[in-house]
């Protein structure tokens, strides 16, 4: 990369030398044929699973739970293991979007697939509004994570105070208007399941193609060494944003799916500190870094913890307890997650994008 | 007449934070480590206020001692078995480990005492004393004054003693305080004992005043990390008087304008101030995160 001066076409010629790297490896592509058969047989399960017969309606709810965990996971290595923006206030994403989708719906009677998608604007907007003084301002690492848990705080303090838009603490019910597709209603919740599955494919194949693309060379070139990257002639403020504001669109639509899914949202459940270090955590034990991580750990957690809230039903709070336990014994033994085992392999780092 | 009981309440309310945050920055300012369970080890210590007052009925102001000692214990204990086996790797690894012992301490005092909201009373502070016309109850004068004589012994801790002056050198400059022959690791783990052993001291200040839940422990520690940041890391007056400032402002606001808001009030000032003044209202020091 010799692009000493940022003009257009320097950068351009850039990413064309990003492009054109033998790093860069041929990702999937490069998995093995084990591998392959793996994830396709992993996948047609899925996929098939609504349709085993006798099929107990709480095993779909747990798959639904992991997509939708999956999802937020996904959202967060964008903004989190990508560009090392470690936010621990992405529920507040997940807030704007479950509560302007609904509100929307409850008041105006928009479908709630248009209010999804204006709670995906108004999150990459606060995502913006806060990630631009901080990127501009050189607030990084743990100050960055402090103002993102008390983003988390403001937004959650403004769903619970403001309760003539939001229903305050009691939260929001949503109508249950039968089996109405263009409202993001569904009769039967095989229906939800394929849905939820469809947002976290989305999401998954929005994030691989980021880590593939020639911006998410450059994010990860800003987050291993920010005054490096700026001196290669990367815009690192504006690669930031992006990542976050998509990270922060990618959560909200997540929290319009919730709505959908729970119908009723109160900040409790949308917008609390503990949904914000779930979402870390489901990426953190995955493999920050990959953006399979948070699916692998969804699909740990997911069921660890309905099992233990089910099993420990008297005392509530302890799968939480355990969550935290957990994160703790991550950081002392397996700090990069379990897919960061695979990365001292050349191969295996290209399969699963470290 | 308003305005001058909401100032007076915000003061007691600001003398805690700056006790909370005291030992959030004495952390921070030696081990460089943000200690994200904080507030929850204040939870933690506001329960040992509330099982000490159970067992012995004995007034919530005696358990100081007993709670600071234990605190202190725990403290040391989480140094050595955690943040001691971090501290040479990732920031990543260090902040989310706080966080998640934070996450794991709230959620098993949730587990261990129930969601109800607990009270200790305290016969000593029950009654309302007038003090320069505004009319208190004893107990948050109490907590102010405790706090401002607490923060004050801490200052004097670190200036007037040999440990202190050990403290202050391994803040400054940890590789030059190894070759003079401090113990740089127990120097540490001693940081880190007194920061949460200063929340047994704020525990005990305060369980008269507030009810005990889970949740408690959530506002103090966000607020403390506020107070240390815009009182700029190491400077103890500063966080005394950035404490003031915020509990002050939170108080005025909740009684002018709307209690439900107050804090997200502080949070948007805190998000504002900490943009266009990264390095804290009084700090010159520069930030390297």
């Amino acid at each position: 990369m010799t692009a000493a001066t940022p003009t257009p076409t320097a950068a351009a010629a850039a990413d064309a030398d990003v492009a054109a790297a033998p790093l860069r490896g041929r990702g999937l592509a490069e998995a093995g044929r084990p591998v392959r058969l793996t994830a396709v047989a992993v996948l047609a399960a899925a996929l098939l699973l609504p349709l085993v017969p006798g099929m107990p309606f709480y095993y779909l709810q747990i798959g639904v739970l992991i997509f939708w965990y999956a999802t937020l996971g996904t959202s967060w290595t964008v903004a989190g293991g990508y560009g090392g923006m470690h936010s621990i206030g992405h529920a507040a994403f997940v807030g704007v979007g479950a509560y302007t989708s609904t509100l929307l719906y409850v008041d105006l009677h928009v479908s709630p697939w248009l209010g999804m998608l204006a709670g995906m604007a108004l999150a990459a907007g606060l995502a913006v509004l806060i990630g631009w003084p901080c990127f501009r301002f050189g607030i990084r690492g743990d100050y960055f994570a402090l103002v993102t848990v008390a983003l988390g705080q403001v937004v959650y303090e403004i769903a619970n105070g403001a309760s003539f838009l939001t229903g305050g603490a009691q939260g929001v019910p949503l109508p249950y208007a039968g089996d109405d597709p263009l409202n993001f209603q569904f009769e039967t919740r095989t229906a939800l399941y394929y849905v939820a599955l469809v947002m976290w494919l989305v999401t998954l194949v929005v994030a691989y193609r980021i880590r593939r693309s020639g911006f998410g060379f450059e994010l990860i070139a800003v987050r291993d060494d920010e005054i490096a990257a700026a001196r290669g002639g990367i815009d690192v403020s504006a690669r930031k944003l992006l990542a976050f504001a998509t990270s922060a669109a990618m959560a909200a639509a997540a929290g319009t799916f919730y709505a959908q899914f729970i119908l009723f949202i109160d900040p409790g459940s949308v917008i609390a500190i503990t949904l914000s270090v779930q979402i870390v955590l489901m990426s953190v034990l995955g493999g920050m870094n990959s953006y399979l991580g948070g699916t692998v750990g969804a699909i740990l957690l997911v069921p660890l913890s309905q099992y233990l809230s089910t099993a420990l039903s008297g005392r509530p709070g302890i799968d939480l307890a355990i969550y935290g336990v957990v994160l703790v014994l991550l950081m002392l033994y397996l700090p990069a997650g379990i897919l960061g085992t695979l990365r001292g392999s050349r191969r295996w780092r290209s399969v699963i994008g470290w | 007449m308003q305005l001058v009981s909401a100032v007076a309440g915000g003061i007691a309310l600001g003398a805690i934070y700056a006790l909370v945050a005291a030992g959030l920055n004495l952390v921070f300012g030696v081990v460089k480590i943000i200690n994200f369970a904080q507030g929850a080890l204040l939870t933690v210590a506001l329960y040992g206020v509330y099982v000490f007052y159970s067992l012995t009925g004995a007034d919530p102001y005696w358990s100081l001692p007993v709670v600071v000692l234990v605190m202190g214990g725990i403290g040391y204990l989480i140094h050595r078995g955690l943040i001691d086996r971090v501290l040479r790797k990732e920031r990543t690894s260090q902040l989310l480990i706080t966080f998640g012992l934070g996450m794991a301490l709230k959620y098993l005092c949730l587990a261990v005492f129930g969601p109800d909201h607990l009270g200790v009373a305290t016969a000593m502070a029950d009654r309302v004393v007038t003090l320069a016309g505004v009319r208190m109850t004893l107990a948050s004068v109490i907590a102010a004054a405790g706090s401002a004589l607490a923060v004050g012994f801490l200052y004097v801790f670190l200036h007037r003693t040999r440990i202190g002056t050990a403290i202050r050198a391994v803040a400054q400059q940890p590789d030059s305080a190894e070759l003079a022959g401090i113990d740089v690791r127990r120097v540490y783990a001693l940081a880190f004992a007194v920061g949460t052993a200063l929340t047994g001291v704020a525990a005990a200040l305060m369980a008269p005043i507030y009810t005990i839940q889970p949740d408690v422990g959530d506002t103090f520690g966000v607020m403390a990390f506020i107070v240390v940041i815009l009182g700029g890391l190491g400077s103890v007056f500063g966080a005394a008087t950035a404490a003031l400032i915020i509990g002050i402002g939170q108080s005025v606001f909740a009684t002018l304008v709307d209690v439900q808001m107050s804090t997200a009030f502080i949070f948007v000032l805190f998000i504002v101030l900490m943009i266009a003044r990264p390095s804290g209202l009084f700090g010159r020091t520069a930030r390297v995160a």
